[in-house]
């Protein structure tokens, strides 16, 4: 009896004690409102720009091969890597482990991608990869006023000692990434997109990584340059500006500037049916505008899709059809197809 | 009757597949003259694996017990109509009806022991008040002076658009040959080729989209 009545007391005593932590609790809250600083500060012993310089250089300056894995939603892929650099040229060798096979090699900025099941090689030029980090180093470099950069400490990984870069959107339109840089070199080993609440929304990894492996570019080079048996098809961009096709954007879309714009043309070298794309970036995301015009035979009703980090975007414009697609939250994709507009 | 175990042509398992069959074949002759056993009605339902042999075991011993009573063919109902007639009365059967189960929640709570006591309600009170004026402020403070900067508003929503009716899709992007759309992966593929305007693209972006891109659709 004695043991009921003490537990009820103690009870009393519970429900007494729970109206001042509620007090306490508010009171905690309004201070913690007034010390809490309106900026974040950020703990980086370098700065967002020379993080990604870094990054950039030492991909031109190593030698390395291991196997790297993309994880994006519920699909995850795999290849074998060659990189090789003489300091004036890259060279690259990228074999797939998974799905199709199939083995692309580059050269700078030239491509060559093989599909030996079709006997098919496609040739094409990469202007996007000559872009950076020249501008890194110039007054338009943006990526400062729309990311901020922190450390988060050191990791292994591949068997690395890596430092873990977070780099973090300062509004709702793009993502925010988790760079994991080789200590010594900063060769990225590791990189992921992070969603909201900093979900990763997709990631690649290197799973196996050897760093100055004896990589030979001679050998690459045969290798491009031998495409005996293969169908080969070359890919020419048409340059031309948003302006000359009839489209412009009402309002920019905070961040991202207008990178290049054109159309494809194939072999022949006749402008086909393919469709204008306009390249938007802000330094780290980019999003692309196809423009065509309408087809009710295979375009179909408006919708939004997601594949890991990549959302698209499609919508009818009078007679034209939209498709806007990039690494960007779909909101991002929103402002751009409510600002495209036809001007003539 | 002819003993199978006594063929020599016969192995043993032979011999022993026909004494089951003969057992078998008692068995439903029983329970087509309603002597059967209960043990024996068991063993037959139980053991008897194949339900299209014994249908047709079945009707052969109904047709041949027709013949030897004399009576006229087809007056008998058959095994098709005997299972129909058998489920039809079971649909009839009541049947339990579940019993909903409700969850209260709260009810059982037991009032506040200071419940009745009006200083403590007057604390509340205060408390909340507290709360109240503490978020208040905080939003004020913010909302007031410049949009705050700082990884923490990635998480806030962009500003409102106009609601339209596009869903968002999920597409499990298969690696190799199932594709749901293959305009859009086309488009994808010429994003990631001509599109990846990164400060990322040379370190990790190409490596990714060469590893990543599903067969090509050029």
């Amino acid at each position: 009896m004695g043991s009921v009545v003490s537990f009820r007391m103690f009870s009393m005593r519970r429900h007494w004690a729970r109206w001042p932590a509620v007090g306490l609790l508010a009171l905690g809250l309004w201070q913690s409102s007034l010390a809490q600083p309106v900026t974040t500060v950020s703990t980086s012993s370098r700065s967002i720009t020379e993080w990604l310089t870094r990054m950039h250089e030492a991909s031109r300056q190593r030698a390395y091969t291991g196997t790297l894995v993309v994880s994006s939603g519920a699909t995850m892929s795999a290849s074998r890597i060659w990189h090789v650099c003489d300091g004036t040229q890259q060279m690259e060798r990228v074999e797939t482990l998974t799905g199709a096979p199939r083995s692309t090699i580059r050269h700078n900025n030239d491509v060559i991608t093989f599909a030996p099941d079709h006997k098919v090689a496609w040739v094409d030029k990469r202007e996007s990869l000559g872009v950076f980090p020249e501008l890194l180093r110039t007054p338009s470099n943006a990526i400062p006023d729309h990311y901020s950069v922190s450390e988060a400490g050191v990791e292994r990984v591949a068997g690395h000692l890596a430092d873990v870069v977070q780099i973090a959107p300062k509004d709702g339109l793009r993502f925010g990434y988790r760079i994991w840089s080789e200590k010594k070199t900063g060769l990225v080993v590791k990189l992921q997109t992070l969603g909201e609440q900093g979900s990763v929304l997709e990631q690649v990894a290197f799973s196996e990584l050897q760093l100055d492996a004896p990589v030979r570019m001679d050998k690459l080079k045969r290798l491009m340059g031998d495409t005996r048996g293969y169908e080969v098809h070359r890919q020419v961009l048409r340059k031309t500006t948003a302006e000359a096709e009839g489209w412009r954007l009402k309002e920019p879309v905070p961040g991202f500037q207008s990178m290049s714009c054109h159309t494809r043309e194939d072999d022949s070298g006749s402008p086909g049916s393919s469709p204008m794309q306009w390249v938007f970036s802000d330094g780290l995301a980019s999003v692309s505008l196809f423009v065509e015009p309408f087809d009710s035979q295979r375009h179909g009703t408006e919708r939004a899709v997601v594949t890991g980090a990549t959302h698209s975007l499609t919508r009818r414009i009078g007679s034209h059809w939209l498709t806007v697609l990039g690494e960007v939250p779909p909101a991002t994709l929103k402002r751009f197809a409510s600002a495209l507009e036809r001007t003539r | 009757m002819l003993n199978m175990n006594a063929d020599p042509l016969l192995d043993s398992s032979m011999a022993e597949q026909m004494t089951v069959q003969e057992r078998r074949c008692q068995s439903l002759s029983a329970l087509l003259d309603g002597e059967i056993q209960w043990a024996d009605l068991d063993d037959l339902l139980t053991h008897d694996a194949d339900a299209t042999a014994l249908t047709v075991d079945c009707h052969a011993y109904e047709v041949i017990g027709e013949v030897l009573r004399g009576q006229p063919m087809g007056r008998r109902a058959t095994g098709g109509a005997f299972a129909a007639s058998v489920v039809s009365r079971l649909r009839d059967e009541p049947r339990p009806v579940p019993v909903p189960v409700v969850h209260q929640i709260g009810l059982a709570r037991s009032p506040s022991a200071n419940d009745a006591i009006f200083r403590w309600k007057m604390v509340a009170g205060l408390a909340s008040l507290a709360a109240v004026v503490a978020v208040t402020w905080t939003v004020g403070v913010r909302g007031a002076g410049e949009p705050a900067a700082g990884p923490q508003l990635a998480l806030t929503s962009p500003p409102a658009l106009p609601a339209d009716t596009v869903q968002p899709v999920i597409v499990q992007t298969a690696q190799g040959q199932v594709l749901r759309d293959a305009r859009l992966e086309q488009l994808l593929s010429e994003h990631r080729q001509f599109g990846g305007m990164s400060a990322l693209q040379a370190p990790a972006g190409f490596l990714r989209n060469a590893t990543y891109d599903a067969a090509p659709q050029r």
